[in-house]
């Protein structure tokens, strides 16, 4: 996986659909594909246009995947170092941040793995799980009333996100946090966009459980 | 439709509205079942809940963390070491003459000391022993080639200067490179060699040129 993917044809190639804001400030209007084309040429500041454009969100999904802001920022880098690398390879048709996107997360998925310590599964989930402490405290009657802060509220909601499986835990990150849709979610995860679907559907019900007295 | 596949499509119809003829029939679905509407408020909860957490962190990632993104992204690039690839005659010398601490048969003529093939594996190996020599030989006398990331001042001088500033085993550069990397405000430039000739010694797994 050290190789990073060659992008599938998309429709479009400038703006990631959702409910988020792509905006950076004092980004130009000038399209990715544009930007690429010129980074292919040799223009530098083209790609660095591409990374104020992108490294917010790119950052965000990793940081929700990993909950650690000093790895989510090195592998941002990394992440971003991969695509310079390979923007020769990258084709005019396809669509720069489902490209970029995918090489974050199996960026992101080869770290995770490496760790000592992987994420419990949804199916390892039993009822012993269930009566961990600290998965407890999480959704107990002390814990919402301790969690006045939004600070606190991140905080229990990403402790929620790293008890995912991390296949889960990618699907909810990208469609929930990151606006994305079903449809951009299987290009860049390589799967099917039933997959991405179901997966939906059986974090949030694990989701759901867990935060129940916050809903 | 039945609640379980109305429920699949909850966390979308949320989100994005209704999309599709499915959205359309989980959309009429919901107007008579009270149990998936309620559980589609929980869905947009949840989803809330989301994304304030994502404002908040990137919030804090634009005014912290973020901040010098580009320039440590330039950085990077320019100490970045591009390892190459073994090449053939090297992988037949690792393999002819590997490094081993003697506890474990680790060599690749392990394989052949059984004793119906003994006699085989004697002349096998000679002749494997002569063409590792060969092999090795070559090496001392032939370049390789490989990428190299460098920085200089001046573009234009670079070809004619890289050749008498270079380090190491790298012995020529051809002026080729493929890419060119100007960092906003700085007067050097960042060339990204993808022709770089130079003598293999056998720990040389990487190349760097740093001017």
């Amino acid at each position: 996986m050290n190789e990073p993917p060659q992008p599938e044809p998309s429709h479009g190639d400038v703006h990631v659909s959702g409910g988020s804001d792509l905006s950076q400030g004092n980004v130009p209007e000038t399209s990715d594909a544009e930007l690429v084309h010129r980074t292919q040429k040799g223009d530098a500041a083209a790609f660095d246009t591409l990374i104020e454009r992108y490294k917010s969100r790119l950052y965000g999904v990793i940081f929700h995947m990993i909950n650690n802001h000093e790895d989510a920022a090195d592998l941002s880098q990394e992440t971003f170092l991969k695509a310079f690398r390979n923007i020769l390879k990258f084709r005019k048709d396809a669509n720069f941040y489902t490209w970029l996107y995918r090489i974050g997360v199996n960026t992101t998925l080869n770290f995770i793995r490496k760790r000592k310590e992987p994420p419990l599964s949804l199916n390892q989930l039993s009822p012993e799980t269930e009566e961990e402490p600290a998965l407890k405290e999480l959704t107990s009657k002390e814990g919402v009333t301790a969690a006045t802060g939004l600070g606190e509220l991140r905080e229990k909601l990403n402790e929620s996100l790293q008890k995912l499986s991390e296949e889960h835990r990618m699907v909810v990150v990208l469609h929930d946090i990151e606006g994305l849709k079903h449809q951009e979610i299987a290009k860049i995860l390589g799967c099917t966009e039933a997959t991405a679907r179901s997966r939906l559907y059986y974090a949030h019900q694990q989701l759901q459980a867990w935060l129940a007295n916050y809903l | 439709m039945n609640c379980d596949k109305a429920r699949s499509y909850l966390p979308a119809l949320a989100l994005h509205g209704p999309e599709g003829s499915q959205g359309n029939q989980v959309e009429r679905h919901l107007a008579g079942c009270p149990t998936c509407q309620a559980a589609l408020e929980k869905t947009r909860k949840l989803q809330s809940l989301f994304s304030q957490a994502r404002h908040q962190t990137q919030l804090e990632a634009e005014t912290e963390i973020l901040r010098d993104f580009v320039p440590e992204f330039h950085r990077r690039l320019a100490s970045e070491i591009i390892t190459r690839k073994p090449t053939i005659p090297e992988r037949l010398r690792n393999w002819l003459l590997p490094e081993s601490d003697g506890s474990q048969e680790t060599s690749g003529f392990s394989v052949f000391r059984t004793p119906a093939l003994m006699g085989f594996s004697a002349c096998a190996a000679a002749l494997m022993l002569i063409a590792g020599f060969v092999a090795f030989s070559s090496l001392t006398t032939s370049n390789s080639t490989g990428s190299a990331i460098v920085r200089h001042s001046s573009s234009r001088e670079l070809p004619g200067q890289i050749a008498s500033l270079h380090r190491g085993s790298v012995v020529e550069v051809e002026s080729r490179w493929n890419d060119l990397v100007r960092s906003p405000g700085e007067s050097d430039s960042i060339y990204v060699l993808d022709r770089v000739s130079y003598q293999p010694s056998k720990s040389d797994e990487a190349i760097v040129l740093q001017f």
